[in-house]
């Protein structure tokens, strides 16, 4: 009983004896190094290209909304011409 | 530095803010990444992202917790995050390794070589590793955030969102726990 005692004791103190790991160097130099790899990721792609798209997506929403708006008008005159050509022969 | 001037600071220089916690808190992170994800190299493919993910979201510290329990948040995170992508690559057959992950923390510790373990205690240790991965999931996280990583009870209590003395009743439960597992073990092993 004593020796099983001693036995746990000695492995619940393992844990008090556990140093906190050291980071590696490489691994700390790259971390410091986070903020001007995260600024050129992002000047990857100059501004003026994103604008370009930007207004590009918003040129194309536009023309395809007066596209499908033009489209709407003129099946509501092909429609009232129809109907007027029907009416027309229904009183002949 | 108060979380109000790093705050501050973080307006004023952000990369003298960022080089501020990797200064201070780099060594904790490892700590608790290599605890997180129980291998020395992942552990450093991961502090690389918990710093990469701080320094993004730097803006977003309101300084309504401390800065180590929101340095922890966002390690718990990525390591959680790190774990269910390695699992979903096993599964997938693309990454092949040989120690075992199952689901979110509970983790096989047949090949976890602690790096701050000394050479005559890594037995032990291994034993000790395993013991704990028994606990509930809580007590083994306020066991291992107290002894093995060395927080205060304080710092456990806020990065658990726990009152300290439901901490220390957590650590009085998992250490009663630990030595009725580890006298199991030696009844088992006793031959």
């Amino acid at each position: 009983m004593k020796q099983e005692q001693q036995w746990i004791e000695d492995i619940m103190s393992v844990s008090e004896k556990i140093d906190t790991p050291e980071i590696p160097m490489d691994v700390l130099q790259r971390i410091k190094q986070i903020p001007s790899r995260v600024k050129s990721t992002v000047d990857m792609v100059p501004k003026r290209t994103l604008w370009l798209v930007a207004a590009s997506i918003a040129a194309l929403i536009a023309v395809n909304i007066y596209a499908s708006s033009v489209s709407q008008s003129t099946e509501v005159t092909e429609s009232s011409f129809g109907d007027a050509y029907f009416s027309h022969l229904n009183q002949l | 530095m108060t979380e109000q001037e790093f705050i501050a600071c973080a307006k004023r220089d952000r990369d003298a803010a960022f080089s501020y916690l990797t200064d201070t808190y780099a060594q904790k992170v490892y700590g608790s990444c290599v605890q997180l994800v129980r291998n020395a190299e992942d552990a450093e493919d991961l502090v690389q992202e918990v710093f990469t993910s701080i320094y993004l979201s730097l803006d977003s510290f309101g300084g309504k917790s401390k800065l180590s329990t929101w340095i922890y948040a966002v390690t718990q995170n990525k390591a959680k995050e790190f774990l269910r992508n390695k699992n979903r690559l096993k599964r997938k057959g693309t990454l092949t390794v040989i120690d075992e992950y199952a689901e979110g923390f509970s983790r096989s510790t047949t090949n976890f070589n602690h790096p701050g373990v000394q050479l005559e205690d890594k037995e032990k240790a291994h034993i000790l590793f395993q013991a704990i991965d028994t606990l509930a999931e809580n007590q083994a996280t306020a066991f291992r955030l107290a002894k093995i990583e060395g927080y205060s009870y304080a710092e456990i209590a806020e990065m658990m969102e726990l009152s300290v003395s439901s901490i220390e009743s957590l650590l009085f439960r998992a250490n009663k726990r630990l030595r009725v597992i580890l006298a199991d073990f030696y009844e088992k092993n006793k031959s």
